[in-house]
C-alpha cells in the first residue's frame, strides 16, 4: 500500500488529510512541522507521495521542498503543494524549488485524490 | 512647517493595540481548537460502523455510506477554513503587538502585505487601499 507523507501545521488539517487519504486508500505518515518531516525522510520513509501546506512556522513549505528533493530517496518523490496561497510568484517559486504539483485551499476532496492517484497510485 | 516623520501612537492608542491584539491571540486558541472537527469524525465513525452492519449494496448501507463521505467532506471544508481563519488571526495579533509596542514604526504597508498568506488577504488589501487613498494593485502584481 502507497504511504503518503502529510505535513501541515494545522493540527485539524492533518487529522482531516489522513483520514481521507486512509479511506482512499493509502498509508499516512504525519508531520506538523518541517523539520519533523524531514526527520521522517531522514530515518527511511519513503512515500509515494507529499502533501505539504506552505505557510508553517520554523521551516515553510518551499525550505522544506528544497531540504527534502536533496535526499537521495526523495528527489523523484512527487510534492503537491496544498495551501491557501494562489498567487503565480508563489506556485512558480515552489516548482522552481521541486514542486510537482499545487492545490488551493480551499479544495474538494474528490480534487485531492484525483491529483493524488495521478501522481502516486494507492495500490 | 510639516514633519515627515510619523506621528506617535498614544499611550492609550498603544494600550488599546495591546489589548486587541490578546483578544484576537484568544481567538486563535478558539479556532485552533478541533471541537468542532471531532464531533464531524465521530459521527462519521458512528455512521461507517452503520454500514458495515447493514446489507451490502442495499439503500440503507449507501445511504450511509453517502452520509460518512459528505460528514468527511464537512470536516475537510471545515479544517481548511479553521486554518485560513487562524492564520489571518495570528496575522492580526502580531500587528496589533507591533503597534503597541515602541516597535510600530517597523509595520508599514508593505511589510503588512508581506505578512499575508492568500491572494484574497491581498485583494482586500489592495481595495481598502484604493478606496482610501487611491492608490491601486500593490500587492497582487499577478493577479
Amino acid at each position: 500500500m502507497a504511504t503518503i507523507l502529510v505535513l501541515d501545521d494545522s493540527s485539524t488539517m492533518v487529522m482531516s488529510l489522513a483520514r481521507i487519504l486512509k479511506k482512499a486508500g493509502y498509508e499516512v505518515e504525519t508531520a506538523t512541522r518541517g523539520q519533523e518531516g524531514l526527520n521522517k525522510l531522514g530515518a527511511g520513509l519513503k512515500p509515494a507521495a507529499i502533501i505539504t501546506d506552505l505557510n508553517m512556522p520554523e521551516m515553510d513549505g518551499i525550505s522544506f521542498i528544497k531540504a527534502a528533493r536533496k535526499l537521495p530517496s526523495c528527489r523523484f518523490t512527487p510534492i503537491i503543494v496544498l495551501t491557501t496561497e494562489s498567487g503565480l510568484s508563489k506556485s512558480g517559486e515552489a516548482r522552481a524549488a521541486g514542486a510537482t504539483g499545487w492545490l488551493t485551499k480551499p479544495t474538494e476532496p474528490d480534487t485531492l485524490i484525483a491529483t493524488l492517484k495521478q501522481l502516486a497510485p494507492a495500490a | 512647517m510639516a514633519s515627515s516623520e510619523p506621528e506617535a501612537l498614544s499611550e492609550e492608542a498603544r494600550l488599546i493595540c495591546a489589548i486587541l491584539a490578546e483578544q484576537v491571540a484568544a481567538l486563535c486558541e478558539g479556532i485552533a481548537a478541533s471541537a468542532v472537527f471531532n464531533k464531524l469524525t465521530a459521527c462519521g465513525d458512528i455512521l461507517a460502523s452503520l454500514a458495515s452492519q447493514l446489507e451490502v449494496g442495499s439503500a440503507a448501507s449507501r445511504a450511509a455510506a453517502q452520509l460518512d463521505k459528505a460528514m468527511d467532506d464537512l470536516g475537510f471544508q471545515h479544517a481548511q477554513q479553521q486554518d485560513f481563519a487562524h492564520q489571518t488571526a495570528e496575522l492580526v495579533a502580531g500587528a496589533l503587538k507591533t503597534l503597541a509596542t515602541g516597535e510600530w514604526r517597523k509595520l508599514s504597508l508593505g511589510g503588512l502585505a508581506a505578512l499575508y498568506v492568500s491572494e484574497s488577504q491581498r485583494r482586500l488589501h489592495d481595495i481598502v487601499l484604493a478606496e482610501r487613498t487611491g492608490r491601486r494593485n500593490m500587492t497582487t502584481p499577478d493577479l
